[in-house]
């Protein structure tokens, strides 16, 4: 059955005619994945083919129900979008080759920040709202929220509901631990409302571990959630953190030229070198990683901070570079020549409370031989380091990596992922740099940018009981370029499961189910009997979370030929 | 075991085949002891009980009852207060006590790894030779499965946000007898303990694999699988420590001070106590506590300060400072003292890292038994509901001045765990009165809008009668992993 006219009709009458487009031209831009290696492929496997349908934009709950209604009616597939940063929020081969019509809902006139509740610390938000919102209102009243690297004009929701990793995720955790109550139109067109809201009359948006069973369980994953493929979430609330001040978010400047300064009685920000002994890089890289595990262990024994991190050398410049000019002179004359360690402690109990922070992290540093930067370093490179750092790391607070994350080729892509402690993670660069190391030097992966550039993020997670680490890569968008960064990502997972790395786990959605679920106690039977539970007719924004069915050998090679 | 057992006699010998004669009982006397918990419900007797020490025996044991539609309900320590141990649908009871290890402690990473059978008492003395401390609720009873504290979601004293969910990863047994693992301990089958030496996992991923499966299997109170080993989060004693009280008339001068020291991060563990919860914790004797609950305040918010593992001294200094400072704001007080108990400070520090040591729970030591209300609120609410519990306790003939409260702050007190307890006798003439009165408070409570999160004792009808979707999803999830309703049956409606 193709996409018809009755369906189209059905849905301008749901949400009014003036929200729902056929117009080629509109549908064309909702058909260009962004800045992804992904994205690039797929755009190069299916070409116009990515077009949607139509697009819908309810305003309502009851408006996305009605819609997953039709779909479920007409069979045709709903992909559920955020802010449309990633390519699950574009349609894919697998979509396509049904030929029933794929309709992206994009809640753009969902946009409202409901609540926000300063003495318990949390926002009530619906899917087009971002960070930068969030974070606005969040200190209005004395509080704070999360920002991730991929930038602060990102839907909060979606982030939330599938991934989030943030720049103080110190404090925060990850996405999955921002999630409090949530409401979700499954695909089956059933209301969901789980946590406090769930009992009726009850509109206390205040928590989600129950009644019974931890749904958030269900709708979230290690490393990602659902990816749309299980309804569309259409409201959530989420955590705030305390905040000592100010009210509005410091900044001077315009543009790429935007400056920010902290009043330093409320938050101080530290760049920590390594011992001389290890500064030399990429030689002493692993001795770096392993000092920089060290410190973090001793930060979390003693408490600690709002934000703790091994920066890699190429964030410090993708982050600090006001443009790629600027990005490219730095790294040809090696600015920042290793990673650094970036610590920020602020005054949430009081100015005694930082004063004594401050004394124990130098304590510890000393300690370990390590050194900070600062406007007096011996060395003049080392000042003009800490200079043009500290004129933007507040970003880590509010603003984020935005899309300077790409800046180097307009292209990113994680090189390695894994979540684990904070020892194991930096294992994990080790590994994935000696592995990019070793192609470079068989002649491969020329595309990529220099090895120089890599040294691995660690982000520790709750102050240090869990880790995230990324090594990154920027393709340039040209299918063959893209592909080899998937590739390598590809073989670093390889890598992961045969060492039995915990990055492993991590990483299931759509066909890695199938690729990977026999290894982790057939857990892809488990989550596709879920999925058959709950869309039965498959019609959202399949292949993801999975297919409700096993996937035949052949089907798989095709899905996943570009890997 | 492939051959279907029609007859209990069989059904116990082929259980005996996997765990050995010595380990199954029909014994009446010891099935009596099983057939309850100390919650008052209504008892129900298994057929046996069976004793394992190994996810092997589980897995066998589990196999057998799933493929003969009979009922397993799981028990870690027989500790339970709200009925959810209780063979609803007969079976067999399946006992973890014996499975007692604590194979592997990681200091680093902050991590221990348990067995089901591990108590709180055991654990204390086993971390304290590392110098680490768990995360206790609030002097749980001594014999009390640590696991089946973490999956029951109780909250930890510590009001720290990163100590609010404890759980890493852990080994389960579904319904059918299957293995699986959670987080980072899926990489591989082999001893948990292993893991971390053998493989490139530290087991401190908590997600995964897909899903997000330790927090999904929480709440389910052993319905939708078993869990043979798991490792929590712990954490480093401190060098220092200094409990501090603030005294309130009522509970709302309470409410801003509580969120102000939450909010401004202050101390470790922190909790708010009625004078009764008070004197039934501090008194020398039971027949004391009536006595010592008039001479206690009202209310009273119970604070530990905490010097850490780094210049302690200066650490308490500055956080007794700002203690101060908010007492002054809001013209209360602070002290370590505390009228009518000596060394109150001293002796609540020693409490706040073991379980409760008397030889009568601390709920129970006046009347010999307790009934719990238990929800989650903001601390805002929680005033309000106190004082509808309160006028329904004095409407339905209760003495209001010998019910107990206690408020236990998660993630700096974003929400509140909130307990109303109702001492009686359940042997006295009065127990019906005091049931009646339990759940009309119970669905009053509930029908103001306090989230009751934990579907305890006869709750499950009520929170899920008003739940819309939320239980189809739970049922329909259950079908899925327990297809034949093996694990714990009737339990949470299922």
């Amino acid at each position: 059955m193709a996409f018809s006219d009755i369906a189209l009709r059905a849905l301008k009458d749901v949400v009014g005619e003036e929200h729902v487009s056929d117009d080629p031209i509109i549908c064309q831009a909702y058909s260009r994945v962004q800045w992804t290696a992904d994205g690039c492929i797929q755009r190069s496997q299916l070409g116009t083919k990515m077009k949607p349908t139509c697009i819908v934009l309810p305003d309502s709950t009851e408006e996305v129900q009605a819609i997953v209604k039709l779909a479920n009616r007409y069979k045709f597939v709903f992909i559920p979008r955020g802010s449309g940063m990633i390519n699950s929020a574009f349609p894919n081969a697998a979509q396509v080759m049904r030929a029933n019509g794929v309709i992206i809902v994009d809640p753009k006139r969902m946009d409202k920040i409901l609540k926000v509740d300063g003495n318990n610390m949390y926002m009530v938000i619906e899917p087009y709202v971002n960070f930068a919102a969030c974070q606005a209102e969040a200190m209005k009243v004395g509080c704070t929220m999360p920002s991730p690297p991929a930038g602060a004009q990102v839907s909060a929701l979606a982030n939330i509901q599938w991934h989030g990793a943030y720049g103080n995720s110190w404090l925060s955790g990850l996405g999955a631990h921002q999630l409090l109550s949530f409401e979700v139109v499954l695909p089956n067109g059933e209301i969901l409302r789980s946590g406090s809201i769930s009992q009726a009359g009850n509109d206390d948006w205040i928590w989600n571990d129950g009644p019974g069973p931890d749904l958030r369980g269900f709708f979230r994953g290690a490393q990602f959630g659902h990816a749309g493929g299980m309804g569309m979430v259409t409201k959530i609330s989420t955590r705030l953190f305390p905040w000592p001040g100010p009210v509005v978010f410091p900044t001077q400047g315009n543009g790429v030229g935007k400056e920010s300064y902290f009043p330093v009685d409320k938050v101080r920000w530290y760049m920590i070198d390594f011992p001389a002994a290890i500064k030399a890089y990429p030689e002493k890289e692993e001795e770096q990683l392993r000092w920089a595990c060290d410190l973090h262990y001793e930060i979390a024994r003693a408490e600690l901070a709002i934000v703790v991190q091994h920066n890699a050398k190429q964030f410090m410049w993708t982050w600090a570079a006001r443009s790629k000019e600027e990005f490219h002179k730095g790294a040809n004359e090696d600015f920042y020549p290793h990673g650094y360690n970036i610590v920020a402690l602020s005054a949430i109990t009081s100015l005694e409370q930082l004063e004594y922070e401050e004394k124990v992290l130098k304590s510890i540093v000393k300690k370990m031989g390590g050194s900070f930067l600062s406007e007096e370093s011996p060395d003049p490179k080392d000042r003009e380091r800490y200079k043009v750092w500290m004129r933007i790391t507040n970003d880590w607070i509010r603003t984020a990596h935005s899309m300077r994350l790409s800046r180097p080729t307009d292209c990113f892509h994680q090189g390695t992922a894994c979540l684990d402690s904070i020892d194991a993670v930096a294992d994990e660069i080790i590994r994935a740099n000696r592995a990019q190391r070793k192609m470079r030097e068989a002649g491969k992966g020329q595309n990529l940018l220099p090895i120089s550039f890599h040294g691995g993020w660690i982000s520790p997670l709750e102050k240090g009981y869990g880790a995230l680490m990324t090594t990154d890569l920027w393709p340039e968008q040209e299918p063959e370029k893209a592909a080899e960064a998937i590739q390598f990502l590809l073989s670093s997972l390889v890598g992961m499961l045969g060492e039995k790395s915990a990055g492993a786990t991590v990483c299931l959605l759509g066909p890695a189910y199938d690729l990977l679920g026999p290894q982790f106690f057939n857990v892809h039977l488990l989550v596709k009997a879920m999925k058959r539970e709950f869309d039965p007719n498959n019609v959202s924004n399949p292949p993801y979370a999975t297919m409700p069915d096993v996937v035949d050998p052949m089907q798989l090679a095709e899905m996943t030929k570009v890997l | 075991m492939s051959t279907p057992v029609t007859t209990l006699s069989t059904m116990i010998d082929a259980i005996a085949g996997v765990v050995g004669k010595e380990n199954v009982t029909t014994d009446v006397e010891t099935l009596k002891k099983y057939s309850r918990d100390t919650s008052l419900m209504a008892p129900r007797m298994p057929d046996m009980t069976v004793w394992v020490k190994n996810t092997s025996q589980v897995q066998g044991v589990i196999k057998i009852a799933n493929q003969n539609n009979y009922p397993v309900v799981p028990r870690s320590s027989g500790t339970g207060t709200y009925g959810t141990g209780i063979p609803e649908e007969g079976g067999m009871i399946l006992d973890f006590s014996r499975m007692k290890r604590i194979p592997r402690t990681d200091t680093r990473n902050r991590w221990v790894l348990i067995e089901p059978g591990v108590t709180f008492g055991e654990l204390r003395d086993d971390l304290s030779k590392n110098g680490m401390q768990a995360l206790n609720p609030l002097l749980p009873r001594r014999d009390k499965s640590v696991i089946t504290s973490v999956l029951e979601r109780e909250p930890v004293l510590t009001a720290k946000t990163e100590c609010d969910e404890p759980l890493r990863t852990m080994e389960i047994v579904w319904g059918t007898g299957e293995l699986f693992r959670s987080g980072a301990m899926a990489v591989d089958a082999m001893p948990a303990e292993e893991i971390p030496d053998k493989t490139k996992s530290d087991l401190c991923s908590v997600g995964g694999p897909g899903i997000d499966w330790w927090r999904l299997m929480t709440g389910c109170q052993g319905s939708f699988g078993v869990i043979t080993i798991m490792n929590v989060k712990i954490f480093h004693k401190p060098l220092m420590q200094k409990v501090v009280f603030l005294p309130f008339n009522t509970l709302e001068d309470a409410v801003m001070p509580f969120y102000t020291i939450q909010r401004r991060e202050i101390g470790h563990e922190c909790f708010i106590l009625n004078s009764y919860n008070l004197a039934a914790i501090m008194a020398e004797t039971e027949s004391e506590i009536p006595e010592l609950a008039r001479k206690l305040p009202p209310y009273s918010i119970v604070l530990n300060l905490w010097g850490g593992q780094f210049f302690p001294e200066d650490r308490i200094a500055y956080e007794e400072k700002a203690v101060k400072e908010i007492a002054d704001q809001y013209k209360c007080s602070v002290t370590q003292e505390v009228k009518a108990i000596p060394e109150a400070s001293e002796r609540f520090q020693s409490m706040l890292t073991g379980p409760w040591e008397g030889d009568v729970y601390w709920k129970e030591r006046q009347l010999g038994g307790c009934l719990d209300i238990v929800f989650e609120s903001g601390m805002d609410k929680i005033p309000g509901y106190w004082n509808l519990f309160q006028q329904l306790a004095g409407e339905c003939g209760l003495v209001t001045s010998t019910l107990g409260m206690y408020i236990q702050p998660r993630q700096r007190a974003r929400v509140c765990h909130v307990e109303f307890n109702i001492p009686c006798d359940p042997n006295g003439a009065g127990i019906d009165t005091v049931k009646a009165f339990h759940k009309k408070a119970s669905e009053t409570v509930m029908n103001a809008g306090a989230f009751f999160y934990r579907p305890y004792y006869d709750w499950a009808d009520m929170i899920y009668s008003r739940s819309g979707y939320t239980f189809e999803t739970i049922k329909k999830l259950k079908k899925i992993i327990d297809p034949n309703r093996t694990l714990n049956p009737g339990r949470i409606g299922l």
